[in-house]
Formats: C-alpha cells, sequence, structure tokens
C-alpha cells in the first residue's frame, strides 16, 4: 500500500536534501524518516540522543533539521546552536512549547506542534530546504 | 485700742527714722514686687491677707489702695497690727525694701526705679486712665518677675495692664469674684482669663508666699547666663511639638515668660520645668499661648509698645535708672496707645475669657447668641484632639439651641436678654441628656448689640464619659490580646518606620520572636518583594487609598522565602500613621498550584506525543501491509505491545521494567500458539524507561514472526530466549538472544517489512544481529545499560 496519495504526487520532490531527525521516540524518528525518504529525502540519523544529535551535526553534513525540544533529559538547545552556527535551518517538532530558556533566541523558528500530518511536515522540510 | 494706736506710731516712726530720700540707700538687689490692687470694701481681706504671710516673705509689697481708701496712713494704721513688716505710706516717695508694705493713694500714679518707690500726680495729658491699670503697667515695667493680687472688683478696666504685666513675666493672683457676691461680671471675666490663678481671699497669701519662694530659688538657679541652655532646650521642646518658633521673641523677654510657667508651676530649675513640658502637653500649649503674642503684632496688647525697649534694657544687664519723671515718659506712650484697639482687645478677650473660664472640660460649651436670636459663635476646645467632632456637629449643641427657641426656656431667655442678671436652670434635652445652663445678656464683640452668651454643662456627663471610656479600654484591652494570641500572623509599623507590634502568629511564621522585631523597619525584617510591582509602589497605593491587599514575598528569619496573601491598613493613630498587616501564608498552596500546572503541562505534552507514536506505528504498519485486514492486525499487534510496557512501567512508577516480566508480558498474546514451546533463561536485569518499550516492541515483532513464519509456525519448534549481563569499560551491557529451532526452513524474504524495520532499529545505540540458520533465526541484542541519555525519564 502506498503511505498517502499527496506523496505519490511529488514523489522525488526532496531529491538531495540532507534531513537530520532529532527525536527520541524512535518510532516517530522511524516513521518521518520513511515519509521523507519517500519523497526523495536522504536521513541523517535518526538520533534518539543528544550525543548522536550533536554528532550528526558534524559529521553527517545535513542540510535541513527537524528537532524535538526534549531528548531524553536534556533539550536539542545546543543542537540547534551547532545548526545555527553552521547556518544550517531547522524547525522544532514537539509536543511542547518552546521552554522560558529557549524562547528569546530561537522563538524565530518554526514549531511544528505534534502530532502533524506528515504533508506539514515534508512541506515544512521542503520550505527549508529552498532556503 | 491702745495696742494697736502703739503699733500704728511705730510703723510710722520706722519709716520716719530712715529718712525718706536722705538715708544712704543700701546697694544690693531690688526686692521682688508683690502689687495688691485694693478694692472698695476690701480692707478685711488686705488685712487678713498680710496677717497670713510668713514673717519674712522676701518681696516689697505695693499696695493700690481704692478711691474709698481716702488717706494711706489711715490704711495704714489699720494694717500695721495684721503684720510684723512695716508699712509705709509712700507720699512722694521712699525706698524700697524687702518685707516692707508700700501704700499709693488711688488718685497717684506709681513709678518705682532705681529702688526708690514714688507716688506722683498722674500726667493730666495721659487722659482717663484706670488706676489698676497704670499701676499693672507700671508693675510690668519694673519688673519682668512682679506678682499682682487684683482683690475681687479691683480690676475693672484693667486688661491691658494685665496682659503686660504676664508678658512682661509676671504672674496674676485674683480673688474669686464669687466672694463679693458677683456671679462673673463681664468686667471680671477678661481679669478671670488673665488672671493665672483665681482664688479665694484666704488662699492667696500661701500662693503669694509659695510663689516667691519659687521665684528666689529659680532666680539663683538661672542668674547671670545659667539656665541659657535650657531655654535652648524649651524653645526647641515647643518647636518640635506644637511647630511654632518664637523666634522673634529677644532672648530675655523669652526667659521672662518662660520663668514666669515655671514660677507657676514651682519648678526650682528651667531644667524641672522643661521635663514638665515633656510629659504635659497642655502646660506645652500654655507655654506656647505666653509666647506667641509677641510674635504675632496683631494680637499684641497695646503695653507691647514699651516692651522691646524694656526687654533690651534688662539684656544688656544695665540698672534700670530711670527716675520717676522717665516712668511719666513712659505711661504718656502708653496713653497714646490706640484706643480703639485696645477696645477691641478687651472684646476678645473677654469673648476668650468665657471660653477659659467656662469650658475647662470637654462636657462643657458657650453659644452666642445674637438679637436676632442666631447662634454667631460656637466655643472651641484649644485642646481637642484632632478627629472629635466640631462643635458644629455636637449634638448637644443642638439641645441647647433647642431648648432656646421653645418653651420657658426661650420666654426666659427673651427676658434675661433684657435685663442685667444671669440666670441658671437646668434643663433635659434630647436622648435623655440634662444640662445646667447659664444665659446672661452680652454685649458681641464687634458690635456691641444686645446678645446673649448661654454656656452649657452636661450634667452627669463626667459619670457617663468615664463608664464609656472604662468599658471601651476593657474591650480594647480584649481585643488586643486576642490579637495577641491570634495563630494568625498580625503585625503593626508605622507608615515611614518601625514594627510596633508583633503577635504569636507572626512569631510562627517568621521565626522572629516579639523582641526581635519591635523596633526593627518592616522592610528591613522581612524583605518584602511585591512580585510584578514594588515595594515603593505598595506604599503609595497604601497612602492613596489607605489599604492594600494582594500577594507578597517575605523571608523569614531562617532565609525562607515565604508567599503570603497580605491585608494592610492604614490608619492613623494620634497623628501618626500606622499600618496594620497580616498575612496568612500561601507558600504550600503556591507551590501546590505551581506543581499542578507543570504537571498538567507535562500531560499535555505526554498526550501529544503517545499521538504522534500512534501515528507513526499506524504508518510504520500502513507501509508493510499487504492488505487493509494485514494493517489491522499488524498496528493492534503493535499497539498492544506498546500499550503492556506502558502498564509496565506505570506499575514501576516510571523507574523502568524488569526484563523477565517484559518478555513475558510481551508473550502472553502468543500463549495460545506457543503453549510451553519458550524457555526463559536470565537474571532479573532492570531495563530504563528508554529502553523497555522498544524492547518490549522487538519481542512482539520476534514473537509475531515466529508465530507466522518461524518456530512456532510448525508443531515442534522451539524457541529460547536467555540473557546475561557483563561489566565492560565500567559499564553494565546486556547480552540477549532470541533462538528458534525446529521450525519451518527459514527463509528471509517474508520477514523483511516494518517488522524487520522494527526489529532492527528501534534500539539504535544497540548492536542487532538476524542470524536466519536453517534450523531457525538466532537475533542477538547487545545494548548498554547505563547509556548516556537513557539514564533518565525521557519523554
Amino acid at each position: 500500500m502506498t503511505v498517502t496519495e499527496h506523496d505519490s504526487e511529488h514523489p522525488r520532490s526532496l531529491a538531495g536534501v540532507r534531513v537530520l531527525i532529532a527525536d527520541d521516540e524512535l518510532l516517530i524518528a522511524l516513521d518521518i524518516g520513511a515519509a521523507l525518504a519517500d519523497c526523495g529525502a536522504e536521513i541523517v540519523g535518526p538520533c534518539t540522543t543528544l550525543p548522536q544529535a550533536l554528532e550528526a551535526v558534524q559529521g553527517g553534513s545535513p542540510s535541513v533539521a527537524l528537532l524535538d525540544i526534549r531528548i531524553g533529559r536534556s533539550t536539542t538547545e545546543p543542537v540547534a546552536a551547532a545548526l545555527a552556527a553552521r547556518g544550517i535551518p531547522f524547525a522544532f517538532y514537539s509536543g511542547q512549547r518552546l521552554p522560558d530558556a529557549m524562547r528569546g533566541r530561537w522563538s524565530g523558528h518554526r514549531l511544528i506542534s505534534k502530532p502533524a500530518a506528515q504533508s506539514t511536515l515534508i512541506g515544512a522540510v521542503r520550505r527549508l530546504a529552498a532556503r | 485700742m491702745r495696742k494697736d494706736t502703739t503699733r500704728r506710731f511705730r510703723s510710722l516712726k520706722k519709716v520716719h527714722d530712715r529718712g525718706i530720700g536722705h538715708a544712704p540707700v543700701r546697694r544690693g538687689a531690688m526686692p521682688p514686687i508683690v502689687g495688691l490692687c485694693a478694692a472698695a470694701g476690701s480692707m478685711q481681706v488686705l488685712s487678713r491677707f498680710f496677717a497670713a504671710l510668713p514673717q519674712s516673705p522676701g518681696a516689697a509689697f505695693v499696695v493700690l489702695l481704692h478711691r474709698a481708701q481716702a488717706v494711706p496712713g489711715d490704711v495704714a494704721a489699720q494694717l500695721a497690727p495684721c503684720t510684723s513688716m512695716p508699712v509705709v505710706p509712700v507720699e512722694p516717695a521712699a525706698p524700697l525694701h524687702h518685707d516692707h508694705v508700700y501704700l499709693i493713694a488711688a488718685d497717684r500714679q506709681a513709678g518705682i526705679a532705681d529702688r526708690q518707690i514714688a507716688a506722683l500726680p498722674p500726667d493730666p495729658a495721659a487722659g482717663p486712665h484706670h488706676p489698676a491699670d497704670r499701676f499693672l503697667h507700671m508693675l510690668a515695667a519694673a519688673r519682668d518677675d512682679a506678682l499682682a493680687v487684683i482683690l475681687a472688683g479691683a480690676a475693672a478696666g484693667s486688661g491691658a495692664g494685665l496682659a503686660a504685666l504676664r508678658q512682661a513675666g509676671g504672674i496674676v493672683l485674683l480673688q474669686h469674684p464669687r466672694e463679693i457676691g458677683n456671679s462673673l461680671l463681664p468686667t471680671d471675666m477678661h481679669a478671670t482669663a488673665a488672671a493665672d490663678f483665681v482664688l479665694p481671699s484666704h488662699a492667696l497669701a500661701g500662693q503669694v508666699a509659695a510663689l516667691l519662694d519659687a521665684g528666689t530659688r529659680l532666680a539663683a538657679a538661672t542668674a547671670g547666663d545659667r539656665g541659657a541652655g535650657e531655654v535652648r532646650g524649651i524653645l526647641a521642646h515647643l518647636g518640635a511639638r506644637t511647630g511654632h518658633d518664637p523666634a522673634g521673641l529677644p532672648p530675655a523677654a523669652a526667659l521672662a515668660r518662660i520663668a514666669r510657667r515655671a514660677r507657676i508651676h514651682r519648678a526650682a530649675t528651667l531644667a524641672a520645668y522643661l521635663a514638665r513640658l515633656r510629659r504635659d502637653a497642655a502646660e506645652t500649649q500654655a507655654l506656647l499661648r505666653d509666647l506667641l503674642p509677641a510674635t504675632t503684632p496683631e494680637f499684641s496688647a497695646p503695653g507691647e509698645t514699651a516692651s522691646p525697649d524694656h526687654e533690651e534694657r534688662q539684656s544688656a544687664g544695665e540698672a534700670p535708672d530711670c527716675g520717676a519723671g522717665a516712668v511719666q515718659s513712659a505711661n504718656a506712650g502708653l496713653r497714646a496707645a490706640n484706643r480703639e484697639l485696645r477696645h477691641r482687645l478687651d472684646a476678645v478677650a473677654h469673648a476668650h475669657a468665657d471660653l477659659q473660664v467656662l469650658m475647662p472640660a470637654g462636657h462643657a460649651g458657650t453659644l452666642f447668641v445674637d438679637d436676632a436670636w442666631r447662634i454667631t459663635r460656637l466655643s472651641d476646645r484649644m485642646d481637642a484632639p484632632p478627629g472629635q467632632p466640631r462643635p458644629e456637629d455636637d449634638p448637644r449643641v443642638a439641645d441647647i439651641a433647642a431648648a432656646l427657641s421653645t418653651g420657658d426656656i426661650a420666654a426666659l431667655a427673651r427676658t434675661v436678654r433684657r435685663g442685667r442678671e444671669p440666670v441658671e436652670r437646668e434643663i433635659e434635652a434630647g436622648a435623655g441628656r440634662r444640662y445646667r445652663i447659664r444665659m446672661r445678656p452680652a454685649r458681641t464683640p464687634d458690635g456691641g448689640r444686645p446678645g446673649l452668651i448661654v454656656t452649657f454643662v452636661e450634667i452627669g456627663a463626667p459619670h457617663r464619659i468615664e463608664t464609656a471610656l472604662r468599658e471601651s479600654e476593657a474591650r480594647l484591652r480584649q481585643e488586643m490580646r486576642l490579637v495577641e494570641l491570634s495563630r494568625a500572623p498580625i503585625f503593626v509599623w508605622e507608615f515611614d518606620d518601625r514594627i510596633i507590634q508583633w503577635n504569636r502568629g507572626s512569631e510562627a511564621l517568621y521565626g522572629y520572636s516579639r523582641a526581635e522585631a519591635i523596633g526593627r523597619r518592616k522592610q528591613a525584617l522581612l524583605r518584602t518583594v511585591v512580585p510584578g510591582s514594588s515595594f515603593a509602589a505598595l506604599r503609595r497605593e497604601l497612602a492613596n487609598r489607605e489599604r492594600w491587599s494582594g500577594e507578597l514575598i517575605h523571608f523569614a528569619k531562617d532565609g525562607r522565602e515565604i508567599i503570603v496573601e497580605s491585608q494592610i491598613e492604614l490608619v492613623s493613630i494620634d497623628g501618626r500613621q500606622v499600618a496594620l498587616e497580616s498575612t496568612s501564608d500561601i507558600t504550600d498552596r503556591r507551590r501546590w498550584e505551581e506543581r499542578q500546572a507543570l504537571l498538567l503541562g507535562e500531560l499535555t505534552h505526554r498526550i501529544k506525543n503517545t499521538l504522534a507514536v500512534v501515528q507513526s506505528l499506524a504508518r510504520l504498519s500502513l507501509r508493510g501491509a499487504a492488505s487493509p485486514a494485514a494493517f489491522v492486525e499488524g498496528f493492534e499487534g503493535r499497539l498492544t505491545a506498546l500499550a503492556s510496557a506502558h502498564t509496565l512501567l506505570v506499575d514501576s512508577r516510571w523507574q523502568g521494567a524488569e526484563l523477565g516480566a517484559l518478555v513475558r508480558t510481551q508473550l502472553e498474546a502468543y500463549q495460545d500458539v506457543a503453549g510451553r514451546r519458550v524457555r526463559l533463561e536470565g537474571a532479573p536485569v532492570l531495563l530504563s524507561p528508554e529502553l523497555a518499550t522498544p524492547f518490549g516492541l522487538i519481542i512482539h515483532e520476534l514473537a509475531t514472526n515466529a508465530a507466522k513464519y518461524g518456530a512456532w509456525a510448525s508443531p515442534h519448534g522451539q524457541v529460547r530466549l536467555s540473557w546475561t549481563t557483563l561489566e565492560q569499560d565500567g559499564l553494565r551491557h546486556l547480552h540477549f538472544v532470541w533462538q528458534e529451532r525446529g521450525g519451518p526452513a527459514v527463509t528471509k524474504s517474508g520477514r523483511l517489512g516494518a517488522g524487520s524495520t522494527l526489529i532492527t532499529s528501534s534500539l539504535p545505540g544497540a548492536t542487532i544481529r538476524q542470524d536466519f540458520r536453517r534450523d531457525g533465526l538466532v537475533c542477538t541484542i547487545d545494548q548498554a545499560l547505563d547509556q548516556e541519555g537513557h539514564d533518565g525519564d525521557g519523554a
């Protein structure tokens, strides 16, 4: 069975885009990864821990990223900082709002609320990649 | 009779022997002077006065005789038997000595200078001038500590003289007018107001002796420059208490007027008088009244025009050197005083006298009723504390006004106004109040139109007031005790300053004892933080609205932060702004509310996350499903696997799940197919929540595949699950093996898809190997148990 009809209309729209996915909920990470891969994207990760994510920013040469806000016990703020330092665009995908400590610096980045339709995520990644 | 004659002769001889104006004048201190104004028919009073004086009173007594007592020699003869002091009729002059009595004829102008006393014809150019008034002005000019004794009926026309004497530092004693049957005639009224003592005749001598004694002691204590410091102290006290600064007054005049009050209270030193001022607010006011007229020109008496000259001379320390001529010229100046002004001042003094005499207490009052029956003025109590009702609002005034306009009392009032005699009655008015009222005809101060002065005293008021006071005091004590005992923290602080009350509840909440808190600045002690605002803003609002309530943060003695709900009220007590604050500790409630909010936020987050997981699970299941029925079967199985792993975690309060229990839970669904064909081997191992869920899901996938294509798909296939833990580089590792045997020939192809993805990817930190052997699948999982990032309660 095809996953969604929507995706099948744009089969290779994300070709050449390397997407870093950081989410400690592996099922979610796998699902997003599979959906983006269907659109031709290459997946960096999925990363379910902070060290993995930081390593992937350095070694995985991602072009865009989707970050959960919380990963394990910490937040993905160090990952966001590393991405920002490299000029890599990213969006948050999370069930929570930005915590107060992160609001000042990161509120300019899009926050996609969990759960989101796959088309929303694919659209968001496409927009990030177009920058 | 014979004895009298002899004594009279001796007295006269004594005078003669000293030689008037010829004997060498003994240089020394001028004696203190006691002036007496005699009245018609006062011979007996005078005799008794001198008889009652002590042996050597230490003053020169100068008696101004009444017109009726035409011949001083006769009077001297009558007085001589009553006193051991020589009695000297002054004609025309005599040296002034201690313990002598000098008589001045009514038609003479007395003068005192250079230790001489003279009796001269008055200056005709000065116009009519009352002898008593002249006499008092002379006393005022002669000494700054003269005593004047005014016998009943002798005060007429002497208002300015009395004022001048008092302002010079003299003390006025008045024989009680009632002794000669006049009950407070208007002529005596202002004298009564001006008098420092109003006494029955038998008490006059004793009071004079005591005042002379006090004067001697005070003079010794203030001789030279001594006392200057105390004067400054007294003026500073006055400034602090009343806000008035009598700085314009020459130092000598200030000292004389202060000494006057000190002598009245028989203070032996100015320091003693200052001590009295500090504890006696009424005396502070009295001193202020004594000091103020000189700094308020519109109220100064005519005599004041001569005063500065006099004071300068005294302060320069020069001996007065004016003779009788100088006295006369000074008197000429007095005579030139504005008569119109004096008339008005007399009227004011008159009205003022009513207040002072008739309103000694709060339950008495005076009304002035004009010819049209309007109440034109109400007496006002000078010492009425702020906050008391004004006289206009006093229900007693309404009572009296009502009584005056109706019935017997109205008729009586009309009679009194036409006549001359005062009338006293008792009346009953509204609310059961009873009054003694006295009505007498009077001029109004401004024009002399006929009117009525009504004074009233509420009968039984003192008792009622006392009872009410006692009751309210008892209530207050009771309430104070309740506050003290209250478990609720209540404390009182001065708006600009310090904590003045601190109850038991405050001790318990803040940890500061009563002794530690009282006297400390409230802000320094509790370090109030006003969330979203400032203490300064709170104070401003309190000042504007007199109350404030809201949430505050205080700090206890041990540094603990306490969130309180605070109610503050600002009240004025004795002119001080005092804040009453009660607080209740809502720290626990706030913390609980914060925790609730946090938990709710966390719950929302977890629900959203779980929904996202379910969503992903659905799509992953859809990805490998051959048909809708297969999708539903796969999706449901995985959802159940997640849910049962979740249940284990909830049971452990999210501490983790034991691997054996996790495996058994996941295999329950395959009980029917697996039966006894499963073996578990391994010691208990606790998996963290982060590992438990994916591990549960992997076992679910392995079991599903075993049932569909593996060991459990054939009748004799077996599955063995075994695990061990080992230490490596200080970290614990789990080595887990899923081993199938005796199943159908293994084919890899059927096992690829969603399930395979889940098995290989669910544990990203683990090494997972699937070995498809001929007799069955062997899956090994090597997982670090203490992996960084997986040791907490991740979302």
